[in-house]
């Protein structure tokens, strides 16, 4: 707590109150930032130039493609205050869809664009049941979410009978080796669904309501916002992108597999929190994302480039997780946690 | 115009709160009627002692989660901390298999760490949560993909108990009959919680945090300490199921438990447990641990694959959730 003048008045107090938490707040948007910027320069001092040049630099882009477009859908939902721990299900499913509707090496279909549509749209349909179990059956969507991510587990290895179908598709197998202006296609991919979610968080009302319904559900309501089909709609926004994720994820491996969802979960819940996004719900947005995945990617990377075994990547994403939660939760005699 | 007497009133609630012990007692008894007609060897006596001993980690696990979700909370890392608690077992027993004069003090030392790491991985989440104010379920998400981690990094492959040590997880397959010890060990841990959460103050204690957290905390109870024995004695129990787990297979995968969350919420919420807290019994949770069973071990006998019954299981955790919800409240916010 800061020192206040005992001669102040009421109002010179309130001001300065309001000044000191718009400082800190300045702070906590920045700090993300600074802990990228700092990684990076560590990184540099300690590899070299086989962390800071420009091929490692295309690593990154490609490297962030898929992470970038999990943790924007996800960013709206903790917007919300509320979480989706499906991703691992939805991704993967959408990924083993599209290789089954693809040329590939299984099965006899060949829908071409079609298939990125029936991947897309299959979990942009479970976000929709996420979002209709969460609103009117009213079950917490952390709970609804997790069931969904077994679900759709097993709809994805279905959908291929055991065999993984491989992309056979000269179009699609040439995808994650074609450039433009020197970035990977795929990375475009990711940037312009980063825009077209700027787009609907800063210059949509369904933006703008993502983020009064997060802040405290009952002014929306009482000024005549349906909560619920903001609610619902952030769900199918949330399965539009993670179905997205799992076509890239088909395309970069070449194959239809469940495994392309595994393990998404944990670096998209540690960027967006990392980004700054709180779970409170009301703050943050897609551009703190974008900061956290990077600081995500640079750390895999940088990790990966020291030589680290992999498994321990996973326990640092849940470390970090958790110490993110811890600095910017919400504490006090009166906070009750659940 | 008729009104509801005070008593009806009671007597629908009644109904209401114990719908899904109906649902599940109901469940349990078509299902063994349904599958002993339709299988021939279904109620033979191997598959019936098979179904009762792989009952017990299950059930071990569902008595610790019952008690985290009557006060409100949910702890996602039981599975991981599991896993890890198989593998540490395991690996100890490998690494000192000739250490010591008899197999009993490496075996039993194995057990010790074990549990051991169970209870801090419970104490360190409870206090996470209880004192850094974490909402529980992103805290043990956390900690589940630590464990995760921390569980590929002992082992990658599983790992079989040495053959000189099968003498000390030999009790694993004792039976009277059908009915294992291990289903006795995990029936008598469960009655015990029972017990204790119905009968004793400081248990009452956890449906009162459930019901309502401020009121319990102004009517003096100590709901932090409450909450922080609770999740680590749910810690132990996870830790507990993995060395069943281990006792039973007679090795250790680092990835046996991630399966197992699922199943125990499922396990919980048919059990007629409320995931809001302050709802539900230990005994319903038997109830509940059976259906699983049961489905599970069916789904296994008629030959449907993991996949397709983890599309299942998703299903029956949100019809058993969608019942058990508490929607009487008007304007309640759920997030």
């Amino acid at each position: 707590m800061m020192k206040l003048n005992p001669a102040a008045t009421i109002t010179e107090e309130f001001a300065e109150r309001i000044k000191s938490e718009n400082r800190s707040a300045k702070m906590m948007k920045l700090a993300p930032l600074m802990v990228l910027v700092g990684m990076v320069i560590v990184f540099t001092i300690i590899c070299g130039t086989q962390f800071f040049s420009g091929s490692n630099l295309l690593t990154i882009l490609n490297q962030m493609a898929l992470p970038l477009v999990v943790a924007l859908g996800l960013t709206f939902v903790i917007m919300l205050g509320s979480i989706d721990l499906s991703i691992d299900g939805t991704v993967g499913m959408a990924g083993s869809l599209f290789a089954c509707f693809v040329l590939n090496t299984e099965f006899g279909f060949n829908l071409g664009f079609l298939s990125v549509v029936i991947a897309v749209g299959a979990s942009m349909i479970c976000g929709l049941l996420i979002g209709l179990c969460h609103v009117y059956l009213k079950i917490p969507s952390f709970m609804a979410s997790f069931a969904f991510m077994y679900i759709c587990k097993g709809i994805g290895m279905l959908s291929y009978q055991g065999h993984p179908p491989t992309i056979t598709d000269p179009v699609i197998k040439a995808l994650p080796t074609t450039y433009w202006l020197g970035v990977p296609f795929i990375t475009w991919v990711s940037l312009l669904m980063f825009v077209l979610c700027l787009f609907i968080q800063n210059y949509t009302a369904f933006g703008r309501h993502i983020y009064a319904v997060g802040t405290n559900e009952s002014i929306p309501r009482s000024v005549g916002v349906s909560v619920e089909k903001v609610k619902v709609g952030v769900f199918v926004l949330a399965g539009f992108l993670f179905g997205v994720a799992g076509v890239i994820g088909a395309i970069r491996l070449g194959q239809g597999q469940i495994a392309i969802g595994s393990g998404k979960m944990f670096p998209a819940q540690a960027a967006v929190v990392v980004g700054g996004t709180s779970l409170a719900g009301g703050k943050g947005g897609v551009v703190n994302t974008i900061v956290g995945v990077l600081i995500m990617t640079v750390l895999d990377n940088g990790l990966l480039i020291l030589g680290v075994n992999p498994n321990i990547r996973t326990g640092v994403q849940g470390v970090i997780i958790l110490v993110a939660v811890i600095l910017t939760v919400a504490r006090g005699a009166k906070v009750i946690s659940k | 115009m008729t009104t509801k007497s005070p008593q009806t009133v009671k007597k629908s609630a009644g109904v209401r709160d114990n719908i899904m012990k109906y649902f599940s007692f109901s469940a349990i008894i078509i299902l063994v009627l349904a599958l002993s007609i339709t299988q021939e060897n279904w109620l033979g006596t191997t598959n019936l002692s098979n179904l009762l001993r792989d009952t017990a980690p299950l059930m071990i696990m569902s008595a610790g989660m019952t008690m985290v979700l009557l006060f409100g909370s949910i702890d996602l890392s039981m599975g991981a901390v599991c896993s890890v608690s198989n593998v540490t077992y395991v690996h100890f027993m490998l690494a000192y298999q000739d250490a010591f004069i008899s197999p009993w003090i490496a075996s039993i030392l194995g057990m010790l760490v074990s549990l051991a790491f169970g209870l801090g991985s419970g104490i360190a989440l409870g206090l996470i949560h209880v004192k850094l104010k974490v909402p529980s379920f992103i805290a043990s998400l956390g900690f589940m993909s630590l464990w995760q981690s921390v569980a590929l990094l002992i082992t990658q492959n599983p790992e079989s108990v040495p053959k000189a040590m099968w003498g000390t997880v030999a009790w694993y397959k004792i039976a009277f009959g059908v009915l294992g010890l291990p289903l006795v060990f995990a029936l008598l841990i469960i009655v015990l919680l029972h017990c204790i959460t119905r009968f004793t103050p400081s248990g009452r204690a956890i449906f009162a945090i459930g019901g309502n957290e401020r009121t319990a905390r102004v009517a003096g109870m100590s709901v932090d300490r409450t909450k922080l024995i609770v999740f680590a004695v749910n810690g132990l129990l996870a830790a507990l199921a993995g060395i069943f787990l281990a006792a039973n297979l007679r090795s250790s995968a680092p990835t046996i438990g991630d399966a197992f969350t699922l199943k125990i919420v499922a396990a919980c919420a048919l059990g007629g447990t409320s995931l809001a807290g302050g709802k539900g019994s230990e005994l319903g949770t038997i109830l509940g641990v059976f259906t699983v069973a049961i489905i599970e071990n069916g789904m296994n006998f008629i030959g449907v694959d993991a996949y397709s019954q983890n599309v299942v299981f998703g299903i029956f955790v949100l019809l058993a959730i969608a019942i058990t919800v508490d929607r009487r409240v008007r304007g309640q916010i759920v997030k």
